[in-house]
C-alpha cells in the first residue's frame, strides 16, 4: 500500500473508532469546560480580574485536559495488538506515529481550541484577544500533541500513567507557555505580537519532525 | 527458507534461549514445544522482529526479516482486533493494511460468522473473536506464518479447518511456525523444536 | 579510531576501569573541595555589596553549573546508547541521574538561601532559579520513568529516550526562561547578577568548580560499578568478584 493511502486509511480508522466511543471523546472537552468554570468560582465574579487571567486559564485548561486525553493515545491499539501488526507491515514507523498524532490532534485538540471561545462570555475576554489566544492554542496544541505522543508512548505499557505523564510533559512545555504568554501580553497592550507567535510555530514544526522518531522508538521499546 | 542463527535472548536477567539455531524449509511446518515460561512467545516475536535480540539474526530467503513486511504473517496472543468495530470493519482495515482486495462478506460466511458482520466485536464470544483474527489466514499471501497458540478457544471443527489450512499453505510452498498446547496431528507436523525452561 | 576503546565495552573491563577512576578522582575531589571551601569561605575578600552572604556562591555556582552539565552528559550518553545499542551507556545514564538531581537540589536550596538577604524573600522567579527548578523536574521525570517499568533494561532505554528529548529541550527552556524574566522584571536584577569578579575570589571558585566535577565523576563511577554488578548478576565474572 502506498504511504499516502496508508496515512488516510489509518486516520479514517481512528475517526471510525472515535465515532463509536463518543463518551471517550467528549470527556476531555467537558473537563476543559469544568476547569474554566473553576476559576470564576474561586477568584470571584470580578470582570476585570477575570479578563486579565483569561488567557492563562485557557492554557492551563488545555494542558490539564490534554493530560486526561493523552494516556489513551496509543493504549488501545497497543493492548489489542493492532500497533504491532502495523509496525510489522513495513510502513515507516514514524509515518504510523505521525498519522496517529494528526488524528489525535483533530479529534482531541481541535475541539478544545473551539471550546476556548467560552472564555469570552465566562471570563469577559475581548474577542480580539481571543483570536490571538486561538493562534497560540492552535500552535501550542500541536506541540503538546507531539511531546505528549512521546510521553504516552513511553508509558504505554505501564499502569502508573497519569502522574508520571504530568512529570514528563509539563517541564517540556515551559518554553511554549512562555512564548504564548508573551504573545498575549503584547496583544493586550496592542503591540505587534508576530514574533512570539512565529517562535511558537517554529517550536511546533521542530517538535513535529523530532517527536515521531522518538515516539516510534519508544513504542518499539515497549513491544519488545 | 527461513533461517535463524545463534539467537540469544535474556529477559529480566534470565536467559530464555542461548545460541539457538534452526531453519524452516519451504513447504514445512515447525511445531514449537515447551512448558510455560520457556520462551516460546518470545522466540516467535524475535523471529518476526518484534523483540530485540541480544544476539543472532533471522533471515527469510537470504533477506533480513525486517525487510520482509508483506511476506510474514504473525498472529500472537493479542488479536489485533478493535473491540468497538464490527468484524467487517476489522477485516476491511486488515485488507487495507495488507493491500488485499477480497470479498469480505464471503470471508465472514466462510469463518462461520454469517449474520454477525455488523455487530461490534465486543459482543462476540471469545471463540468468535478468535475467528475474526484467524480469518486472516484464508487469503494470506505471506510466505511465512508465525502463529502463537492459534487453537485457543477454537472448537473441534475449527481446529480441523485450521489444520486443513496449514496443509494447503504447505502444499503451496509456504512455511508455518506454530506453538500449541494441544497436539497437532502428526501428518501436519514436519519438524519439532523443544524449548526447555531454564533457570 | 575507536579501537583502543573497544576492550572497555566489555562489562568486566568497564567495571575495573570505573573503580580505578573512582579511586583516582575521589581523593582529588575531597582535597579540592576542602581547599576551595576554606579559601572561599574564610580567606577570600568579602563582597562589598553583599557582605558575607555572597560566600555561598562558592557552593551555589559549582552546583548550578554541573547540574546543567550533568544533564547534557546524560543526554549525550543516552543518545549514544540508543544509536549504537550500548548497554553500558544505558547504565551510565541511570548512574548520573540522581547525582545530577542532587546537584540541582543543592543549587536550588543555596540559591534561595542567597536570595533571602539579597531580595528579602526566599523565592523569586529569577531566570536561573526557575530554570533550575524545571531542570529538577526533568531529572525527576527520568527517574520516575525508569521506576515505572518492571523490566530494568526496557526502563533504562526509556530513560535514555527521555534524556535525549530533555537534552534538546534544556537550552530552549534555559534561554526562553531568561527571556521571559527580562520581559517581566526589567534589568535591575540582572545587572547585579553579573559583576566582574576579582581574581582573589575567582581562584577558590574555579577550584571548587573543578573539584565538584571530580566529585561527579567519582560518584558516577561508583554508582556505575554498582549498577553494573546488579545488571550482570547472572554472569560468571560478577560471581567471582562477589565471592572474593
Amino acid at each position: 500500500m502506498s504511504f499516502s493511502s496508508f496515512f488516510i486509511q489509518s486516520i479514517k480508522r481512528d475517526f471510525q473508532i472515535a465515532a463509536i466511543q463518543k463518551h471517550e471523546f467528549i470527556l476531555p472537552v467537558l473537563f476543559f469546560i469544568l476547569v474554566i468554570v473553576l476559576f470564576p468560582i474561586t477568584v470571584g465574579p470580578d470582570g476585570t480580574m477575570l479578563s486579565r487571567l483569561a488567557s492563562a486559564v485557557g492554557w492551563i485548561a488545555l494542558i490539564l485536559s490534554m493530560l486526561i486525553a493523552l494516556p489513551r493515545m496509543f493504549a488501545e491499539d497497543f493492548e489489542n495488538g493492532w500497533l504491532e501488526q502495523v509496525f510489522l507491515s513495513g510502513v515507516p514507523h514514524s509515518l504510523i506515529v505521525l498519522s496517529r498524532i494528526v488524528s489525535f490532534w483533530l479529534l482531541y485538540c481541535l475541539p478544545l481550541v473551539f471550546c476556548s471561545f467560552l472564555l469570552v462570555p465566562f471570563m469577559s475576554m475581548e474577542v480580539g484577544l481571543w483570536s490571538v489566544l486561538v493562534q497560540t492554542l492552535l500552535l501550542g496544541s500541536i506541540l503538546t500533541a507531539c511531546l505528549g505522543a512521546v510521553a504516552s508512548a513511553l508509558l504505554v505499557a505501564s499502569r502508573k500513567g497519569g502522574g508520571v505523564m504530568a512529570l514528563l510533559l509539563i517541564p517540556l512545555l515551559v518554553p511554549s507557555l512562555i512564548f504564548a504568554g508573551a504573545a498575549m501580553d503584547a496583544a493586550q497592550q496592542s503591540l505587534p505580537y508576530t514574533a512570539p507567535i512565529t517562535i511558537l510555530a517554529a517550536l511546533a514544526v521542530f517538535s513535529l519532525t523530532i517527536a515521531p522518531l522518538a515516539t516510534a522508538q519508544a513504542l518499539k521499546l515497549n513491544m519488545g | 527458507m527461513l533461517s535463524a542463527n545463534n539467537l540469544t535472548c535474556i529477559r529480566n536477567q534470565r536467559i530464555l534461549f542461548e545460541d539457538l539455531s534452526f531453519s524452516i524449509n519451504q513447504g514445512s511446518l515447525l511445531y514449537l514445544k515447551g512448558p510455560n515460561g520457556a520462551g516460546k512467545t518470545t522466540l516467535m516475536r524475535s523471529v518476526v522482529g518484534l523483540n530485540q535480540l541480544q544476539q543472532g539474526k533471522v533471515e527469510l530467503d537470504q533477506q533480513p526479516i525486517a525487510d520482509c513486511g508483506d511476506n510474514v504473517l504473525y498472529l500472537g496472543h493479542k488479536p489485533a482486533v478493535n473491540e468497538w468495530l464490527s468484524a467487517e470493519q476489522n477485516m476491511q482495515h486488515w485488507c487495507n493494511l495488507k493491500n488485499q482486495q477480497i470479498d469480505i462478506l464471503a470471508l465472514i460466511n466462510k469463518v462461520g460468522l454469517a449474520g454477525l458482520h455488523d455487530v461490534p466485536v465486543k459482543f462476540l464470544s471469545a471463540g468468535q473473536k478468535r475467528r475474526v483474527a484467524l480469518s486472516r489466514l484464508w487469503n494470506s499471501n505471506a510466505k511465512l506464518w508465525v502463529l502463537d497458540e492459534p487453537f485457543t478457544s477454537i472448537d473441534v471443527k475449527g481446529v480441523e479447518v485450521l489444520n486443513a489450512l496449514f496443509a494447503r499453505h504447505k502444499s503451496q510452498g509456504g512455511m508455518v511456525m506454530v506453538t500449541s498446547h494441544q497436539d497437532l496431528p502428526t501428518n501436519v507436523v514436519d519438524e519439532v523444536l523443544s524449548l526447555e525452561y531454564r533457570f | 579510531m575507536f579501537k583502543w576503546l573497544h576492550p572497555y565495552a566489555k562489562p568486566e573491563k568497564a567495571y575495573q576501569l570505573s573503580l580505578a577512576f573512582q579511586r583516582f578522582f575521589m581523593p582529588l575531589a575531597i582535597c579540592g573541595l576542602i581547599v576551595g571551601c576554606i579559601w572561599g569561605l574564610v580567606f577570600a575578600p568579602t563582597d562589598y555589596q553583599q557582605s558575607d552572604s555572597a560566600r555561598i556562591m562558592y557552593i551555589h555556582v559549582p552546583a548550578a553549573i554541573w547540574s546543567m552539565g550533568v544533564y547534557m552528559s546524560m543526554g549525550i550518553a543516552g543518545f549514544c546508547a540508543l544509536v549504537w545499542q550500548i548497554k553500558l551507556l544505558e547504565i551510565s545514564v541511570l548512574a548520573m541521574a540522581p547525582i545530577g538531581a542532587a546537584f540541582t537540589a543543592i543549587a536550588l536550596f543555596t540559591g534561595s538561601l542567597w536570595g533571602k538577604p539579597m531580595w528579602g524573600t526566599w523565592w523569586v522567579w529569577d531566570a536561573r532559579l526557575t530554570s533550575e527548578l524545571i531542570l529538577l523536574f526533568l531529572y525527576m521525570g527520568v527517574f520516575a520513568l525508569f521506576q515505572s517499568f518492571d523490566d530494568k533494561r526496557t526502563g533504562a532505554k526509556a530513560a535514555c529516550i527521555l534524556a535525549v528529548i530533555g537534552m534538546i529541550n534544556v537550552p530552549i527552556i534555559h534561554y526562553s526562561v531568561e527571556w521571559w524574566n527580562t520581559l517581566h522584571q526589567g534589568a535591575s536584577i540582572t545587572k547585579l547578577d553579573k559583576p566582574s569578579i576579582a581574581p582573589s575570589m575567582l581562584w577558590p571558585l574555579l577550584i571548587n568548580i573543578v573539584s565538584v566535577l571530580c566529585l561527579f565523576i567519582a560518584f558516577t563511577c561508583y554508582r556505575f560499578a554498582t549498577e553494573l554488578l546488579r545488571a550482570e548478576s547472572h554472569r560468571k565474572w560478577v560471581l567471582e568478584i562477589l565471592g572474593k
